[in-house]
Protein backbone atom coordinates (compact mmCIF):
# COMPACT_ATOMS: atom_id res chain seq x y z
CA UNK A 1 0.00 0.00 0.00
CA UNK A 2 1.31 3.42 -0.90
CA UNK A 3 1.27 5.82 2.00
CA UNK A 4 -0.28 9.21 1.23
CA UNK A 5 2.17 12.01 1.93
CA UNK A 6 0.94 14.21 4.79
CA UNK A 7 0.23 17.73 3.72
CA UNK A 8 -0.83 20.75 5.67
CA UNK A 9 -4.55 21.01 6.31
CA UNK A 10 -6.63 24.14 6.34
CA UNK A 11 -10.17 23.90 7.61
CA UNK A 12 -12.89 26.19 8.87
CA UNK A 13 -16.01 25.31 10.80
CA UNK A 14 -19.11 27.49 10.50
CA UNK A 15 -16.91 30.45 9.74
CA UNK A 16 -18.72 33.75 9.40
CA UNK A 17 -16.81 36.85 8.37
CA UNK A 18 -17.71 40.52 8.42
CA UNK A 19 -17.33 43.64 10.50
CA UNK A 20 -18.25 44.79 13.96
CA UNK A 21 -19.53 48.34 14.10
CA UNK A 22 -20.32 49.84 17.50
CA UNK A 23 -20.92 46.45 19.05
CA UNK A 24 -23.14 45.19 16.25
CA UNK A 25 -21.92 42.31 14.15
CA UNK A 26 -22.46 42.82 10.45
CA UNK A 27 -21.83 39.53 8.66
CA UNK A 28 -20.74 39.66 5.05
CA UNK A 29 -20.31 35.99 4.27
CA UNK A 30 -21.83 33.20 6.37
CA UNK A 31 -21.39 29.47 6.66
CA UNK A 32 -17.96 29.05 5.20
CA UNK A 33 -16.72 25.48 5.32
CA UNK A 34 -13.22 25.11 4.05
CA UNK A 35 -11.55 21.74 3.94
CA UNK A 36 -8.24 21.64 2.11
CA UNK A 37 -5.84 18.81 2.81
CA UNK A 38 -3.55 18.77 -0.18
CA UNK A 39 -1.62 21.34 -2.25
CA UNK A 40 -4.27 23.50 -3.84
CA UNK A 41 -4.50 26.71 -5.83
CA UNK A 42 -7.72 28.47 -4.88
CA UNK A 43 -9.06 31.57 -6.61
CA UNK A 44 -11.74 33.56 -4.79
CA UNK A 45 -13.95 35.42 -7.25
CA UNK A 46 -16.71 37.92 -6.66
CA UNK A 47 -17.84 41.36 -7.58
CA UNK A 48 -16.45 44.43 -5.87
CA UNK A 49 -17.55 44.55 -2.25
CA UNK A 50 -18.73 40.94 -2.20
CA UNK A 51 -16.44 40.13 0.72
CA UNK A 52 -13.47 38.44 -0.95
CA UNK A 53 -10.89 40.46 0.92
CA UNK A 54 -12.82 40.17 4.17
CA UNK A 55 -12.65 36.40 3.96
CA UNK A 56 -8.97 36.47 3.04
CA UNK A 57 -8.11 38.88 5.85
CA UNK A 58 -10.03 36.77 8.34
CA UNK A 59 -8.15 33.65 7.27
CA UNK A 60 -4.95 35.67 7.68
CA UNK A 61 -5.93 36.60 11.26
CA UNK A 62 -5.87 40.26 10.37
CA UNK A 63 -9.45 40.66 11.48
CA UNK A 64 -11.47 38.56 13.91
CA UNK A 65 -14.00 36.04 12.66
CA UNK A 66 -17.57 36.92 13.65
CA UNK A 67 -18.15 33.28 14.56
CA UNK A 68 -16.74 29.88 13.79
CA UNK A 69 -13.17 28.66 13.86
CA UNK A 70 -10.17 28.29 11.60
CA UNK A 71 -8.05 25.17 11.93
CA UNK A 72 -4.57 24.47 10.63
CA UNK A 73 -3.52 20.86 11.01
CA UNK A 74 -6.56 20.28 13.23
CA UNK A 75 -5.49 23.01 15.63
CA UNK A 76 -7.58 26.13 16.12
CA UNK A 77 -5.77 29.30 15.07
CA UNK A 78 -6.63 32.17 17.40
CA UNK A 79 -4.43 35.17 16.91
CA UNK A 80 -1.33 36.05 15.04
CA UNK A 81 1.96 35.02 16.56
CA UNK A 82 5.39 34.19 15.31
CA UNK A 83 4.42 30.51 15.10
CA UNK A 84 1.41 31.34 13.03
CA UNK A 85 3.56 33.50 10.75
CA UNK A 86 5.56 30.39 9.95
CA UNK A 87 2.37 28.78 8.63
CA UNK A 88 0.63 31.61 6.79
CA UNK A 89 2.13 34.40 4.73
CA UNK A 90 0.03 37.26 3.45
CA UNK A 91 0.25 39.61 0.48
CA UNK A 92 -1.95 42.67 0.79
CA UNK A 93 -2.78 45.26 -1.82
CA UNK A 94 -1.99 48.21 0.35
CA UNK A 95 1.54 48.69 1.62
CA UNK A 96 3.22 51.52 3.47
CA UNK A 97 5.59 53.44 1.25
CA UNK A 98 6.89 55.76 3.94
CA UNK A 99 10.25 54.08 4.40
CA UNK A 100 13.58 53.77 2.66
CA UNK A 101 13.92 49.99 2.47
CA UNK A 102 15.27 48.60 -0.79
CA UNK A 103 13.92 45.57 -2.64
CA UNK A 104 16.41 43.16 -1.12
CA UNK A 105 15.67 44.32 2.42
CA UNK A 106 11.95 44.06 1.72
CA UNK A 107 12.16 40.49 0.44
CA UNK A 108 14.47 39.68 3.36
CA UNK A 109 11.70 40.69 5.77
CA UNK A 110 10.02 37.46 4.73
CA UNK A 111 12.78 35.64 6.56
CA UNK A 112 12.39 37.70 9.74
CA UNK A 113 10.01 35.06 11.05
CA UNK A 114 12.96 32.68 11.27
CA UNK A 115 15.88 34.98 12.07
CA UNK A 116 17.25 35.69 15.53
CA UNK A 117 16.55 38.82 17.57
CA UNK A 118 19.04 40.93 15.65
CA UNK A 119 17.61 39.74 12.31
CA UNK A 120 20.80 38.04 11.13
CA UNK A 121 20.41 36.20 7.82
CA UNK A 122 21.86 32.70 7.56
CA UNK A 123 23.19 31.19 4.32
CA UNK A 124 19.88 29.40 3.92
CA UNK A 125 17.94 32.64 4.46
CA UNK A 126 20.00 34.34 1.76
CA UNK A 127 19.38 31.46 -0.61
CA UNK A 128 15.63 31.69 -0.04
CA UNK A 129 15.72 35.44 -0.68
CA UNK A 130 17.64 35.02 -3.94
CA UNK A 131 15.30 32.25 -4.95
CA UNK A 132 12.19 34.34 -4.24
CA UNK A 133 13.60 37.24 -6.28
CA UNK A 134 14.47 34.89 -9.14
CA UNK A 135 10.97 33.39 -9.17
CA UNK A 136 9.35 36.80 -9.41
CA UNK A 137 12.01 38.21 -11.75
CA UNK A 138 12.99 41.19 -9.63
CA UNK A 139 16.70 40.44 -9.16
CA UNK A 140 17.69 43.47 -11.20
CA UNK A 141 15.73 45.73 -8.83
CA UNK A 142 17.46 44.58 -5.66
CA UNK A 143 19.12 47.89 -4.78
CA UNK A 144 16.13 50.08 -5.67
CA UNK A 145 14.02 51.62 -2.96
CA UNK A 146 10.61 49.96 -2.69
CA UNK A 147 8.92 53.34 -2.52
CA UNK A 148 10.37 54.35 -5.89
CA UNK A 149 9.08 51.33 -7.83
CA UNK A 150 6.02 51.27 -10.05
CA UNK A 151 2.87 49.75 -8.53
CA UNK A 152 3.34 46.61 -10.59
CA UNK A 153 6.97 46.16 -9.62
CA UNK A 154 6.09 46.73 -5.98
CA UNK A 155 3.43 44.06 -6.20
CA UNK A 156 6.03 41.57 -7.41
CA UNK A 157 8.28 42.52 -4.51
CA UNK A 158 5.46 41.84 -2.06
CA UNK A 159 4.83 38.45 -3.62
CA UNK A 160 8.57 37.71 -3.45
CA UNK A 161 8.53 38.64 0.23
CA UNK A 162 5.74 36.14 0.88
CA UNK A 163 7.54 33.43 -1.12
CA UNK A 164 10.66 34.04 0.96
CA UNK A 165 8.58 33.52 4.10
CA UNK A 166 8.17 29.97 2.74
CA UNK A 167 4.96 29.10 4.56
CA UNK A 168 2.77 26.11 3.70
CA UNK A 169 -0.18 28.47 3.30
CA UNK A 170 0.02 31.67 1.30
CA UNK A 171 -2.83 34.17 1.05
CA UNK A 172 -2.83 36.93 -1.55
CA UNK A 173 -5.29 39.81 -1.83
CA UNK A 174 -5.59 40.77 -5.50
CA UNK A 175 -1.90 40.17 -6.19
CA UNK A 176 -2.12 41.10 -9.87
CA UNK A 177 -4.33 44.17 -9.66
CA UNK A 178 -1.58 46.58 -10.73
CA UNK A 179 0.01 44.32 -13.33
CA UNK A 180 -0.52 44.45 -17.08
CA UNK A 181 -2.00 41.39 -18.83
CA UNK A 182 1.38 39.98 -19.70
CA UNK A 183 2.74 40.20 -16.16
CA UNK A 184 -0.51 39.06 -14.60
CA UNK A 185 -0.36 35.88 -16.69
CA UNK A 186 3.24 35.36 -15.71
CA UNK A 187 2.33 35.79 -12.06
CA UNK A 188 -0.53 33.27 -12.22
CA UNK A 189 1.80 30.84 -13.92
CA UNK A 190 4.27 31.38 -11.09
CA UNK A 191 1.56 30.66 -8.50
CA UNK A 192 0.64 27.44 -10.28
CA UNK A 193 4.28 26.34 -10.33
CA UNK A 194 4.80 27.34 -6.70
CA UNK A 195 1.85 25.22 -5.57
CA UNK A 196 2.95 22.22 -7.64
CA UNK A 197 6.67 22.31 -6.93
CA UNK A 198 6.58 23.29 -3.28
CA UNK A 199 3.29 21.61 -2.25
CA UNK A 200 1.65 24.76 -0.95
CA UNK A 201 -1.87 25.89 -0.33
CA UNK A 202 -2.30 29.16 -2.19
CA UNK A 203 -5.47 31.20 -1.90
CA UNK A 204 -5.92 34.46 -3.76
CA UNK A 205 -8.67 36.90 -4.52
CA UNK A 206 -8.77 38.18 -8.06
CA UNK A 207 -10.79 39.77 -10.83
CA UNK A 208 -8.77 37.85 -13.44
CA UNK A 209 -11.53 35.30 -14.00
CA UNK A 210 -10.01 33.97 -17.20
CA UNK A 211 -6.67 33.28 -15.58
CA UNK A 212 -8.36 31.72 -12.57
CA UNK A 213 -10.39 29.29 -14.69
CA UNK A 214 -7.26 28.28 -16.59
CA UNK A 215 -4.83 27.78 -13.73
CA UNK A 216 -6.59 27.26 -10.41
CA UNK A 217 -7.67 23.98 -8.82
CA UNK A 218 -10.67 25.36 -7.01
CA UNK A 219 -12.83 28.42 -7.47
CA UNK A 220 -14.83 29.99 -4.67
CA UNK A 221 -17.43 32.50 -5.77
CA UNK A 222 -18.76 34.92 -3.19
CA UNK A 223 -22.10 36.51 -4.02
CA UNK A 224 -24.73 38.13 -1.79
CA UNK A 225 -23.43 36.70 1.45
CA UNK A 226 -23.08 33.17 0.13
CA UNK A 227 -20.06 31.24 -0.95
CA UNK A 228 -19.93 28.57 -3.62
CA UNK A 229 -16.89 26.33 -3.52
CA UNK A 230 -16.27 24.00 -6.46
CA UNK A 231 -13.35 22.45 -8.31
CA UNK A 232 -12.47 24.61 -11.29
CA UNK A 233 -13.28 21.79 -13.72
CA UNK A 234 -16.82 21.63 -12.38
CA UNK A 235 -17.23 25.38 -12.50
CA UNK A 236 -16.40 25.30 -16.19
CA UNK A 237 -18.56 22.27 -16.85
CA UNK A 238 -21.64 23.85 -15.31
CA UNK A 239 -21.07 27.30 -16.81
CA UNK A 240 -21.15 28.65 -13.26
CA UNK A 241 -19.19 31.76 -14.19
CA UNK A 242 -22.01 32.84 -16.46
CA UNK A 243 -24.56 32.44 -13.67
CA UNK A 244 -22.74 34.92 -11.48
CA UNK A 245 -21.06 37.35 -13.76
CA UNK A 246 -23.04 37.61 -16.98
CA UNK A 247 -25.01 40.66 -17.86
CA UNK A 248 -27.15 41.45 -20.84
CA UNK A 249 -24.01 42.58 -22.61
CA UNK A 250 -21.43 39.91 -21.93
CA UNK A 251 -21.00 36.22 -21.32
CA UNK A 252 -18.05 34.01 -20.42
CA UNK A 253 -16.61 31.99 -23.29
CA UNK A 254 -15.10 28.99 -21.54
CA UNK A 255 -13.28 27.81 -24.66
CA UNK A 256 -11.02 30.84 -24.64
CA UNK A 257 -11.49 31.75 -20.94
CA UNK A 258 -12.58 35.27 -21.76
CA UNK A 259 -15.68 37.38 -21.45
CA UNK A 260 -17.05 38.52 -24.77
CA UNK A 261 -19.85 40.71 -25.96
CA UNK A 262 -23.04 38.99 -26.88
CA UNK A 263 -23.48 39.69 -30.56
CA UNK A 264 -26.73 41.39 -31.21
CA UNK A 265 -28.55 40.98 -34.46
CA UNK B 1 32.22 58.90 17.79
CA UNK B 2 35.40 60.95 17.50
CA UNK B 3 33.38 64.01 16.60
CA UNK B 4 31.27 63.39 19.67
CA UNK B 5 34.28 63.26 21.97
CA UNK B 6 35.78 66.43 20.51
CA UNK B 7 32.45 68.23 20.83
CA UNK B 8 32.21 67.02 24.38
CA UNK B 9 35.64 68.46 25.21
CA UNK B 10 34.81 71.76 23.55
CA UNK B 11 31.50 71.92 25.37
CA UNK B 12 33.20 71.44 28.71
CA UNK B 13 35.82 74.05 27.95
CA UNK B 14 33.48 76.92 27.08
CA UNK B 15 31.37 78.98 29.41
CA UNK B 16 31.56 82.28 31.23
CA UNK B 17 35.10 81.27 32.18
CA UNK B 18 36.73 79.43 29.33
CA UNK B 19 39.15 76.71 30.24
CA UNK B 20 41.81 75.56 27.72
CA UNK B 21 41.12 72.21 26.05
CA UNK B 22 44.44 70.90 27.28
CA UNK B 23 43.38 71.45 30.88
CA UNK B 24 39.99 69.83 30.25
CA UNK B 25 41.74 66.79 28.84
CA UNK B 26 44.02 66.68 31.87
CA UNK B 27 40.98 66.86 34.15
CA UNK B 28 39.18 64.06 32.35
CA UNK B 29 42.20 61.76 32.60
CA UNK B 30 41.98 62.13 36.34
CA UNK B 31 44.72 64.62 37.03
CA UNK B 32 44.30 67.46 39.46
CA UNK B 33 44.59 70.88 37.88
CA UNK B 34 46.97 73.48 39.27
CA UNK B 35 44.31 76.15 38.87
CA UNK B 36 41.92 75.39 41.76
CA UNK B 37 39.10 77.55 40.38
CA UNK B 38 39.16 75.68 37.08
CA UNK B 39 39.15 72.37 38.85
CA UNK B 40 36.14 73.35 40.94
CA UNK B 41 34.25 74.66 37.92
CA UNK B 42 34.93 71.50 35.98
CA UNK B 43 34.00 69.05 38.68
CA UNK B 44 30.98 70.93 40.05
CA UNK B 45 29.51 72.55 36.96
CA UNK B 46 30.85 71.68 33.54
CA UNK B 47 31.39 67.94 33.90
CA UNK B 48 27.97 67.09 35.39
CA UNK B 49 26.30 69.47 32.94
CA UNK B 50 27.94 67.81 29.95
CA UNK B 51 26.83 64.39 31.18
CA UNK B 52 23.30 65.69 31.61
CA UNK B 53 23.37 67.08 28.08
CA UNK B 54 24.47 63.73 26.66
CA UNK B 55 21.81 61.78 28.57
CA UNK B 56 19.06 64.23 27.68
CA UNK B 57 20.07 64.21 24.01
CA UNK B 58 20.19 60.43 23.90
CA UNK B 59 16.90 59.98 25.74
CA UNK B 60 14.91 62.49 23.72
CA UNK B 61 16.30 61.28 20.40
CA UNK B 62 15.49 57.66 21.17
CA UNK B 63 11.96 58.71 22.13
CA UNK B 64 11.62 60.68 18.90
CA UNK B 65 12.75 57.73 16.79
CA UNK B 66 10.35 55.33 18.52
CA UNK B 67 7.44 57.74 18.19
CA UNK B 68 8.07 58.46 14.52
CA UNK B 69 8.07 54.75 13.77
CA UNK B 70 5.09 53.92 15.98
CA UNK B 71 3.00 56.66 14.44
CA UNK B 72 4.66 56.34 11.04
CA UNK B 73 4.68 60.09 10.97
CA UNK B 74 7.64 62.35 10.31
CA UNK B 75 6.22 65.01 12.60
CA UNK B 76 5.96 62.84 15.71
CA UNK B 77 8.19 63.77 18.61
CA UNK B 78 8.06 63.84 22.39
CA UNK B 79 6.68 67.36 22.43
CA UNK B 80 4.05 66.63 19.78
CA UNK B 81 2.13 63.91 21.60
CA UNK B 82 1.57 66.25 24.51
CA UNK B 83 3.78 64.23 26.83
CA UNK B 84 6.13 67.13 27.49
CA UNK B 85 3.13 69.39 28.02
CA UNK B 86 1.70 66.89 30.47
CA UNK B 87 4.92 67.04 32.41
CA UNK B 88 4.75 70.83 32.20
CA UNK B 89 1.24 70.86 33.59
CA UNK B 90 2.36 68.71 36.48
CA UNK B 91 5.11 71.15 37.32
CA UNK B 92 2.82 74.16 36.86
CA UNK B 93 0.28 72.65 39.23
CA UNK B 94 3.00 72.17 41.78
CA UNK B 95 4.74 75.53 41.43
CA UNK B 96 1.79 77.82 40.82
CA UNK B 97 -1.18 75.88 42.08
CA UNK B 98 0.27 74.73 45.37
CA UNK B 99 -0.79 77.98 47.04
CA UNK B 100 -4.52 77.42 46.77
CA UNK B 101 -4.37 73.65 46.51
CA UNK B 102 -2.71 73.51 49.92
CA UNK B 103 0.35 71.71 48.64
CA UNK B 104 2.82 74.30 49.83
CA UNK B 105 4.03 72.21 52.72
CA UNK B 106 4.67 69.30 50.41
CA UNK B 107 6.56 71.48 47.99
CA UNK B 108 8.73 72.91 50.74
CA UNK B 109 9.42 69.52 52.22
CA UNK B 110 10.48 67.78 49.04
CA UNK B 111 11.84 70.58 46.85
CA UNK B 112 13.46 69.25 43.71
CA UNK B 113 12.03 65.76 44.09
CA UNK B 114 8.48 67.07 44.15
CA UNK B 115 9.08 68.76 40.79
CA UNK B 116 10.40 65.52 39.31
CA UNK B 117 7.49 63.56 40.71
CA UNK B 118 4.85 65.96 39.48
CA UNK B 119 6.37 66.03 35.98
CA UNK B 120 6.58 62.26 35.76
CA UNK B 121 3.00 61.99 36.98
CA UNK B 122 1.85 64.61 34.47
CA UNK B 123 3.67 62.93 31.58
CA UNK B 124 2.46 59.48 32.54
CA UNK B 125 -1.13 60.64 32.85
CA UNK B 126 -1.08 62.16 29.35
CA UNK B 127 0.55 59.01 28.06
CA UNK B 128 -2.05 56.78 29.71
CA UNK B 129 -4.77 58.93 28.19
CA UNK B 130 -3.17 58.54 24.76
CA UNK B 131 -2.79 54.81 25.32
CA UNK B 132 -6.46 54.47 26.25
CA UNK B 133 -7.51 56.52 23.25
CA UNK B 134 -5.23 54.54 20.96
CA UNK B 135 -7.12 51.39 21.92
CA UNK B 136 -10.30 53.07 20.69
CA UNK B 137 -8.79 54.88 17.74
CA UNK B 138 -6.76 52.65 15.49
CA UNK B 139 -5.81 55.58 13.30
CA UNK B 140 -2.39 56.99 14.09
CA UNK B 141 -3.20 60.37 12.65
CA UNK B 142 -6.11 60.82 15.05
CA UNK B 143 -3.84 60.01 17.96
CA UNK B 144 -1.36 62.62 16.79
CA UNK B 145 -4.12 65.21 16.53
CA UNK B 146 -5.29 64.30 20.03
CA UNK B 147 -1.72 64.77 21.21
CA UNK B 148 -1.73 68.25 19.72
CA UNK B 149 -5.07 69.01 21.34
CA UNK B 150 -3.76 67.82 24.69
CA UNK B 151 -0.79 70.16 24.28
CA UNK B 152 -3.17 73.05 23.64
CA UNK B 153 -5.33 72.03 26.57
CA UNK B 154 -2.46 71.85 29.03
CA UNK B 155 -1.11 75.17 27.76
CA UNK B 156 -4.50 76.73 28.43
CA UNK B 157 -4.69 75.19 31.89
CA UNK B 158 -1.25 76.55 32.66
CA UNK B 159 -2.37 80.04 31.58
CA UNK B 160 -5.36 79.78 33.89
CA UNK B 161 -3.10 78.69 36.72
CA UNK B 162 -0.76 81.59 36.13
CA UNK B 163 -3.60 84.03 36.80
CA UNK B 164 -3.94 82.71 40.32
CA UNK B 165 -0.27 82.46 41.10
CA UNK B 166 2.12 84.96 42.63
CA UNK B 167 4.70 86.71 40.46
CA UNK B 168 7.49 84.82 42.15
CA UNK B 169 5.92 81.42 41.51
CA UNK B 170 5.17 82.34 37.92
CA UNK B 171 8.80 83.31 37.44
CA UNK B 172 9.94 80.03 38.95
CA UNK B 173 7.78 78.14 36.50
CA UNK B 174 8.92 80.23 33.54
CA UNK B 175 12.55 79.52 34.35
CA UNK B 176 11.81 75.81 34.52
CA UNK B 177 10.15 76.17 31.13
CA UNK B 178 13.30 77.67 29.60
CA UNK B 179 15.11 74.43 30.27
CA UNK B 180 18.06 74.13 32.57
CA UNK B 181 20.64 71.41 32.25
CA UNK B 182 23.10 72.59 34.90
CA UNK B 183 21.17 71.88 38.09
CA UNK B 184 21.50 68.13 38.26
CA UNK B 185 23.50 66.52 41.04
CA UNK B 186 25.51 63.38 40.48
CA UNK B 187 22.84 61.16 42.00
CA UNK B 188 20.25 62.47 39.55
CA UNK B 189 22.68 61.98 36.67
CA UNK B 190 23.40 58.43 37.80
CA UNK B 191 19.67 57.76 37.99
CA UNK B 192 19.15 59.11 34.46
CA UNK B 193 22.09 57.05 33.20
CA UNK B 194 20.84 53.80 34.70
CA UNK B 195 17.29 54.46 33.54
CA UNK B 196 18.22 55.26 29.94
CA UNK B 197 20.68 52.36 29.73
CA UNK B 198 18.13 49.86 30.99
CA UNK B 199 15.41 51.14 28.69
CA UNK B 200 17.82 51.11 25.73
CA UNK B 201 18.60 47.46 26.36
CA UNK B 202 14.87 46.82 26.42
CA UNK B 203 14.46 48.70 23.12
CA UNK B 204 17.12 46.51 21.43
CA UNK B 205 14.66 43.64 21.78
CA UNK B 206 12.22 45.62 19.67
CA UNK B 207 14.52 46.63 16.80
CA UNK B 208 13.19 43.87 14.54
CA UNK B 209 9.48 44.58 15.19
CA UNK B 210 10.19 48.30 14.71
CA UNK B 211 11.45 47.63 11.18
CA UNK B 212 8.38 45.52 10.42
CA UNK B 213 6.10 48.23 11.83
CA UNK B 214 7.34 50.56 9.10
CA UNK B 215 5.66 48.26 6.56
CA UNK B 216 2.29 48.88 8.15
CA UNK B 217 0.55 47.28 11.10
CA UNK B 218 -1.23 44.60 9.07
CA UNK B 219 1.99 43.54 7.43
CA UNK B 220 3.84 43.51 10.75
CA UNK B 221 1.08 41.47 12.32
CA UNK B 222 1.14 38.94 9.50
CA UNK B 223 4.84 38.52 10.13
CA UNK B 224 4.34 37.59 13.74
CA UNK B 225 4.72 40.95 15.48
CA UNK B 226 2.62 41.07 18.65
CA UNK B 227 1.07 44.40 17.84
CA UNK B 228 -0.55 45.51 21.09
CA UNK B 229 2.33 44.32 23.24
CA UNK B 230 4.95 45.99 21.06
CA UNK B 231 3.09 49.29 20.75
CA UNK B 232 2.26 49.53 24.44
CA UNK B 233 5.76 48.62 25.57
CA UNK B 234 7.30 51.23 23.32
CA UNK B 235 4.81 53.91 24.37
CA UNK B 236 5.57 53.21 28.03
CA UNK B 237 9.30 53.49 27.36
CA UNK B 238 8.76 56.83 25.63
CA UNK B 239 6.56 58.07 28.47
CA UNK B 240 9.10 57.25 31.15
CA UNK B 241 12.05 58.74 29.29
CA UNK B 242 10.28 61.94 28.31
CA UNK B 243 8.63 62.38 31.70
CA UNK B 244 11.82 62.01 33.70
CA UNK B 245 13.92 64.12 31.36
CA UNK B 246 11.34 66.90 31.21
CA UNK B 247 11.11 66.89 34.99
CA UNK B 248 14.82 67.31 35.43
CA UNK B 249 15.71 69.78 32.71
CA UNK B 250 12.42 71.29 31.52
CA UNK B 251 10.80 70.85 28.13
CA UNK B 252 13.57 70.69 25.51
CA UNK B 253 11.97 71.17 22.12
CA UNK B 254 12.88 69.75 18.71
CA UNK B 255 15.80 67.52 19.67
CA UNK B 256 13.60 64.42 19.69
CA UNK B 257 12.00 65.46 16.43
CA UNK B 258 15.08 66.55 14.48
CA UNK B 259 17.73 63.98 15.42
CA UNK B 260 16.03 60.89 13.89
CA UNK B 261 15.64 62.84 10.63
CA UNK B 262 19.30 63.78 10.61
CA UNK B 263 20.21 60.13 11.23
CA UNK B 264 18.07 58.97 8.30
CA UNK B 265 19.58 61.58 6.03
CA UNK B 266 23.15 60.66 6.97
CA UNK B 267 22.75 56.90 6.79
CA UNK B 268 20.07 56.76 4.07
CA UNK B 269 18.28 53.85 5.66
CA UNK B 270 15.17 52.99 7.63
CA UNK B 271 16.80 50.06 9.39
CA UNK B 272 16.49 50.54 13.13
CA UNK B 273 19.56 48.41 13.69
CA UNK B 274 21.49 51.28 12.12
CA UNK B 275 19.25 54.16 13.21
CA UNK B 276 19.12 53.30 16.90
CA UNK B 277 22.87 53.60 17.58
CA UNK B 278 23.06 56.51 15.13
CA UNK B 279 20.36 58.38 17.01
CA UNK B 280 22.13 57.81 20.32
CA UNK B 281 25.36 59.35 19.00
CA UNK B 282 23.70 62.19 17.12
CA UNK B 283 21.36 62.98 20.01
CA UNK B 284 24.25 63.44 22.39
CA UNK B 285 26.10 65.49 19.77
CA UNK B 286 23.10 67.72 19.07
CA UNK B 287 22.60 68.61 22.73
CA UNK B 288 26.30 69.35 23.23
CA UNK B 289 26.38 71.60 20.18
CA UNK B 290 23.19 73.41 21.25
CA UNK B 291 24.53 74.00 24.73
CA UNK B 292 27.88 75.22 23.41
CA UNK B 293 26.01 77.75 21.29
CA UNK B 294 23.89 78.73 24.29
CA UNK B 295 27.04 79.27 26.35
CA UNK B 296 28.74 81.40 23.73
CA UNK B 297 25.53 83.37 23.71
CA UNK B 298 25.02 86.89 22.45
CA UNK B 299 27.23 89.62 23.88
CA UNK B 300 28.20 87.42 26.75
CA UNK B 301 24.59 86.73 27.70
CA UNK B 302 23.79 83.02 27.97
CA UNK B 303 20.73 82.04 25.92
CA UNK B 304 18.21 79.51 27.34
CA UNK B 305 19.03 76.11 25.84
CA UNK B 306 15.43 75.52 24.79
CA UNK B 307 15.62 78.55 22.51
CA UNK B 308 18.77 77.20 20.86
CA UNK B 309 17.34 73.74 20.23
CA UNK B 310 14.28 75.30 18.62
CA UNK B 311 16.33 77.78 16.59
CA UNK B 312 18.51 74.96 15.28
CA UNK B 313 15.99 72.12 15.19
CA UNK B 314 13.08 73.80 13.45
CA UNK B 315 15.01 74.94 10.35
CA UNK B 316 16.74 71.55 10.12
CA UNK B 317 13.39 69.76 9.97
CA UNK B 318 11.99 72.24 7.46
CA UNK B 319 15.11 71.90 5.32
CA UNK B 320 14.99 68.12 5.39
CA UNK B 321 11.38 68.01 4.34
CA UNK B 322 11.93 70.42 1.48
CA UNK B 323 15.06 68.67 0.31
CA UNK B 324 13.44 65.30 -0.14
CA UNK B 325 10.35 65.49 -2.22
CA UNK B 326 8.87 62.22 -1.09
CA UNK B 327 9.99 62.26 2.47
CA UNK B 328 10.29 58.78 3.89
CA UNK B 329 10.77 57.48 7.40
Amino acid sequence: MIKEPTYIQLQTKNLSVGYTTSGKKIPIVDNIHIDIHKPTFVAILGKNGAGKSTLLRTLAQLQPALSGTIHINQKIVKNSSNDEAKLISVVLTEVEKGHQFNVYEMVAFGRSVYTNWIDQLTVQDKMMIENAMKWTGIQHLRHQKVAELSDGQRQKVLVARALAQDTPIILLDEPTVHLDVHHAMEMFHLFRKWVDEHQKILILTTHEIGLATQLSDEIWIIDQGKILQEPTVKILENNTIDQFFNTELIHFNKMIHTFEYIKTK
Amino acid sequence: MLVLIITWLINISIGSISIPLKEVFKFLTGQHLENETWHTILIQLRFPKSLTLILVGVGLSISGLLMQTLFRNVMAGPSVLGISSGAGLGVALLLMGSGWLGWEKMEQAFGQISIVMSAVIGATLVLLLILLLSLKLKNNLSILIIGLMLSALTAALISVLSVFSTAQKLQEYLFWGFGNVSNLGFDAILFLFVLITLLSIWIIKFLKPLNLLLLGENMAQSMGVRLAFTKNSLLIIVGIIVGVITAYVGPIAFVGLAVPHIARMLFKTSDHKVLFPAVILLGALMMLVCDSIAQIGINGQVIPINAVTSLLGAPIVIYLIFKQKNYQI
